[in-house]
């Protein structure tokens, strides 16, 4: 796999492909396929998850999150591969035998139970000691902090008290895993981020394994030990965020997980772990290791260009100020290379005020922050 | 209030005396109903009513005193309620499960699912009931069959016996208690049964505490629905059934066609109203109680 090129910068260990086969890993996904008349939405997906750990699957809509905490929920059949959990296969399994808690989009606490009731759904499937069962439901409604509703009847609550009855009622039955998926997309933002918060805090307390789907890049980043970034059925990456962030491993991470500068180019020179490419904005020196003629993308993050000639470990360009907008503490700078084509970045609004419009702007970034990726 | 009587407009209308006189214009469309409902029901139900409460000495329950101090109207009444409650108790057992399949078809399966529902329910009840004389007859399809396959050695009296009648209660009332059921299975949110397997209930705990508390409402419904149908079914048990086995509709017709008392025959239609009124009130009662409890 080219994508692997990236490695050897010293700062990630992990690696950051797509998860391969990890023997002693806690969820272990292998091969695992799914199609909906013939069309592929899930092919040969790997995902392997170490105790305790948070996990994210991130990924565009319809890409097949959905469908892959289902299937290993136990709640679609699978047509392919198979899914273990700690050690047991959980592939030919019904949902109510594989100790998999689910907390899903659009809240579902029971509507006709109260929320006291609905935390003590699951333990009295499972028959729990009746005596068990009170201070059970009354432990975990304060972790969720919803004590004070323990009488109420579940539908008559807000959006955000329904998706912690939700998240109460999976955790009173202690599951091996706990599968999120969007739980929060419902809610607004301020609400949002406090339940992330809370929802961490909470899972690493009880050192809960779970995987949590989203859309969000910035609620994936905050809350995971680690991102599995999912494009059309397949894991594209997976690895801690900061590795995603600075070491995406596809154009697809690149762009799906915040934003970036790039120049598609040829490798025209290859030494270990470095090349050079040749673009239409010039050469660039980047660390990765490809062979001479590879088609590639080189990349910049906004936050790394700086406004200065370049100097000895760096690459720089030259373009014309064309216009700037003022944001508060940041502007925008719209630049333009000589044939008119537009480039725009942000810097703080203190360096960009002695700028004149029409005049020189020199751009340079750290080699070391230069990324190559592969064309696909 | 002070305010909006400094403005003469507001204050005219906020006179009490205004209240309630207001008619919405479109109350008059359903005018031609209130008209036909008044001179096929309501004129006919006041002179029933008077006909039963009516006795020499003037109004009075004398008529109903009467009916109920004979032994042989208990045993009536008796034969009504066990048959009717039979067949409710048959359709409600039949008609679940096939109200479930119903809500989880798609596509073609559901429209030809529906339409063998809803189909039948154009073949007149004299037509079903006389088909099921020639059915249940004791050298009858249903007995050669169950013969033929080997369930039975000899032929099972079905004609005339109460299981008969609940067999053929059952082929004409079904749909009514099927589609109630199905119009509020449709609407429970399927992520709540599979909420309830992830918390590890199994099939027969999902029912039991999911399925069946969310559809209360459907099957109250349907319950009263049938039952209000089968207690004043007259065809079904007059073709099936023989003379030993009275019902109060059957007593009904027999007061004013072949006794010509019409003080019997208005009382006996005054209970099976009744009767009626209180199902249809009881389950309207028991579906706000669902509601309110959750
Ligand atoms: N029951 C189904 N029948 C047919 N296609 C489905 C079904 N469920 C999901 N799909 C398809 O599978 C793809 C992935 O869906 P999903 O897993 O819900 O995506 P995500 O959760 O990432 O938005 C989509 O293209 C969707 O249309
Ligand atoms: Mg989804």
């Amino acid at each position: 796999m080219t994508s692997l090129s990236l490695v050897e910068n010293g700062r990630g260990a992990r690696a950051p492909s797509p998860a391969g086969h990890m023997p002693d890993a806690y969820l272990a996904v292998e091969r695992v396929t799914k199609s909906y008349r013939g069309v592929d939405v899930l092919s040969n997906l790997d995902l392997a998850v170490g105790q305790g750990e948070f996990v994210s699957l991130l990924g565009p809509s319809g890409c097949g999150k959905t469908t892959l905490l289902r299937l290993i929920a136990g709640l679609i059949g699978i047509d392919g591969g198979q899914v273990l959990l700690g050690g047991r296969e959980l592939t030919r399994l019904p949902a109510h035998r594989r100790n998999v808690g689910v907390v899903f989009q659009n809240y579902a606490p029971f509507p006709h139970l109260s929320v006291f009731d609905n935390v003590a759904f699951g333990l009295r499937a499972q028959r729990a000691a009746s005596e068990t069962i009170r201070p059970t439901v009354e432990r975990f409604l304060s972790l969720v902090q919803l004590s004070h509703l323990v009488d109420r009847s579940a539908k008559a609550l807000s959006g955000g008290q329904q998706q912690r009855v939700a998240v109460a009622r999976a955790l009173a039955v202690k599951p091996g895993l706990l599968l999120l998926d969007e739980p929060f997309s419902a809610l607004d933002r301020k609400l949002r981020e406090s339940m992330q918060i809370d929802l961490r805090m909470l899972l690493r307390e009880l050192g809960i394994t779970a995987i949590f789907v989203t859309h969000d890049q910035d609620e994936a980043l905050v809350m995971s030990d680690r991102i599995a970034v999912m494009n059309a059925g397949r894991i594209e990456q997976f690895a801690d965020p900061a590795t995603i962030y600075r070491r995406p491993a596809t154009p697809f991470v690149l762009d799906f997980v915040g934003s970036s500068t790039r120049f598609p180019g040829k490798v025209v020179d290859a030494k270990e772990g470095e090349v050079v490419v040749e673009t239409a904005r010039g050469r660039f020196r980047a660390p990765a290791n490809f062979i001479t003629g590879a088609s590639v993308f080189v990349a910049v993050r906004p936050e790394n260009i700086r406004l200065a000639p370049p100097g000895e470990d760096d690459s720089g360009l030259e373009l014309t100020l064309v216009e700037r907008i003022f944001l508060g503490p940041r502007s925008v700078l719209q630049l333009a290379f000589t044939d008119g084509e537009r480039l725009s970045i942000d810097v703080p609004a203190r360096l960009a005020e002695p700028l004149a419009i029409g005049g020189p702007v020199p751009l340079a970034w750290a080699v070391s922050d230069t990324l190559a990726l592969p064309v696909q | 209030m002070s305010k909006a009587t400094l403005d003469p407009h507001t204050a005219a209308v906020a006179r009490p005396g205004h209240r309630g006189f207001k008619i919405d214009p479109t109350a008059a469309l359903a005018l031609p109903a209130v008209l036909y409902l008044v001179a096929a029901y309501a004129i006919p139900l006041a002179i029933l009513l008077f006909a039963a409460f009516r006795t020499p000495e003037g109004l009075s329950l004398a008529n109903f005193a009467g009916f109920f101090a004979d032994a042989y109207n208990w045993q009536v009444t008796y034969n009504t309620l066990w048959s009717a409650g039979m067949s409710t108790l048959a359709c409600l057992v039949i008609g679940y499960p096939t109200a479930v399949a119903l809500a989880r078809s798609r596509g073609v399966v559901q429209m030809a699912l529906l339409v063998s529902l809803i189909l039948p329910l154009s073949v007149g009840v004299v037509v079903k009931a006389f088909a099921w004389t020639i059915m249940l007859r004791t050298n009858g399809i249903l007995n050669q069959a169950l013969l033929g396959i080997g369930l039975i050695d000899a032929p099972l009296r079905l004609l005339f016996t109460p299981t008969g009648l609940v067999i053929g209660a059952v082929n004409v009332f079904l749909p009514f208690m099927i589609l109630p059921i199905y119009s509020v299975l449709r609407l429970v949110d399927a992520r709540l049964p599979e909420a309830a397997a992830t918390l590890g209930a199994g099939p027969v705990y999902r029912f039991f505490h999911v399925l069946l508390p969310l559809t209360l409402p459907g099957i109250i419904a349907g319950v009263a629905f049938v039952f209000s149908l089968t207690v004043s079914m007259y065809v079904v048990p007059n073709l099936l059934m023989g003379e030993q086995f009275m019902t109060l509709p059957r007593l009904v017709a027999r007061s004013y066609l072949y006794f010509r008392n019409e003080a019997l025959g208005s009382t006996i239609a005054v209970i099976l109203l009744v009767i009626a009124v209180a199902v249809v009130m009881g389950s309207q009662y028991l579906i706000r109680l669902t509601r309110h409890e959750t």
